[in-house]
């Protein structure tokens, strides 16, 4: 007869067996494979078939490890949407603001590059920060497919900071044409032109990024 | 969004047969899945990956209730029972189903399939 317990524990990942509650968790995963063991016996097969049959019930151990910590920790209370849309968009949003103001910073304090110091100057940190975008693209679909999300899902979270930034500028149009609806044709070059730049342009580099990121992944869903 | 309703429909479904079994006597894991697999003559068989953590969410919630004895081998088994708060769960969790089939069936006419 196997350790089951022994077993159990080797797969299931011994750090987290350390506490009373997940050493009963093992005690109680290794009773069943002790059930499930005994009924293949008792089917005639041999006894190492039954105990590779047994383990292979359970299939993916680190997925069940996971699962059951979630239903232990009440993990679930952070929804769906939270997990796979608004965390990981809110977290690239911000990193990506932070970066701009970083290179803000950087260009126009005193300690900035000489060559820097030409007509294009007040363009390098946002030409800098539209060249990174493709990284905080690719965040955005890390980090929303590590929480389970869908591909819509997953696509809207590396969009985010476009989508917020077009959302911006489309508040932005409505205030224009409600509050200087006389002077509206002067502002429509710029405004277009701020809507292209801060949120198209950025919004394709940022596919682009999650594009490139999904190709270096195995396409099997976690 | 269609994978969502699938798992919200097969979370809802798992729970409401866990709780219909153990309404009838305390079980543990082995015998619940056994149990599912006999009763729906192998049309349902639960993932045991998705089986343990489902017990236990419905522990953590005050559902079931959890507790070691003695099973008809001798050996020691997790065996589990329905708090009174799983019982009282129960019923509305039956009629929800029944109207959702029932909506399905006006729909899809899948009672006659």
């Amino acid at each position: 007869m196997p350790d089951w317990p022994a077993l159990v524990q080797e797969r299931f990942g011994a750090a987290d067996a350390n506490s009373a509650g997940d050493a009963e968790i093992v005690a109680e995963l290794a009773a069943h494979l002790e059930d499930r063991y005994e009924e293949l016996c008792g089917q005639g097969m041999c006894e190492s078939d039954a105990i590779s049959r047994a383990l292979g019930d359970f299939q993916n151990w680190s997925v069940l490890a996971k699962r059951i910590h979630r239903a232990t920790d009440g993990e679930e209370t952070m929804n769906y949407r939270t997990r796979t849309l608004w965390m990981p968009g809110l977290v690239i949003l911000t990193a990506s603001m932070v970066w701009l103001w970083v290179l803000q910073r950087m260009t126009f304090g005193p300690g900035m590059p000489a060559p820097w110091l030409h007509a294009s100057l007040s363009f390098m940190p946002y030409l800098v920060w539209l060249i990174s975008q493709p990284l905080f693209g690719a965040a955005g679909a890390y980090l929303s497919r590590r929480a389970g999300a869908e591909r819509r899902t997953e696509l809207t979270a590396s969009l985010f900071p476009a989508i917020v930034m077009f959302g911006m500028w489309v508040v932005l149009i409505a205030c224009i044409v409600v509050t200087r609806y006389s002077h509206v044709s002067h502002q429509w070059p710029l405004v277009l032109a701020g809507t292209l730049f801060w949120s198209v342009l950025p919004g394709l580099l940022l596919l682009l990024g999650r594009s490139l990121y999904l190709r270096t992944q195995n396409f099997a869903r976690p | 969004m269609v994978k969502r309703i699938r798992a919200g429909i097969a979370r809802g479904s798992a729970e409401l047969v866990i709780l219909s079994l153990l309404v009838e006597r305390p079980l543990y894991g082995f015998e619940i899945s056994k149990r599912i697999e006999e009763r729906t003559q192998g049309a349902l068989r639960f993932e045991l990956a998705s089986l343990y953590p489902m017990l236990y969410d419905l522990e953590r919630r005050g559902l079931v209730k959890g507790q070691w004895q003695p099973s008809s081998t001798g050996r020691d088994r997790r065996y589990y029972s329905l708090t009174p708060k799983g019982k009282a769960q129960l019923a509305p969790l039956r009629r929800e189903w029944r109207s959702f089939f029932q909506a399905l069936d006006c729909l899809a006419g899948v009672g006659d399939a």
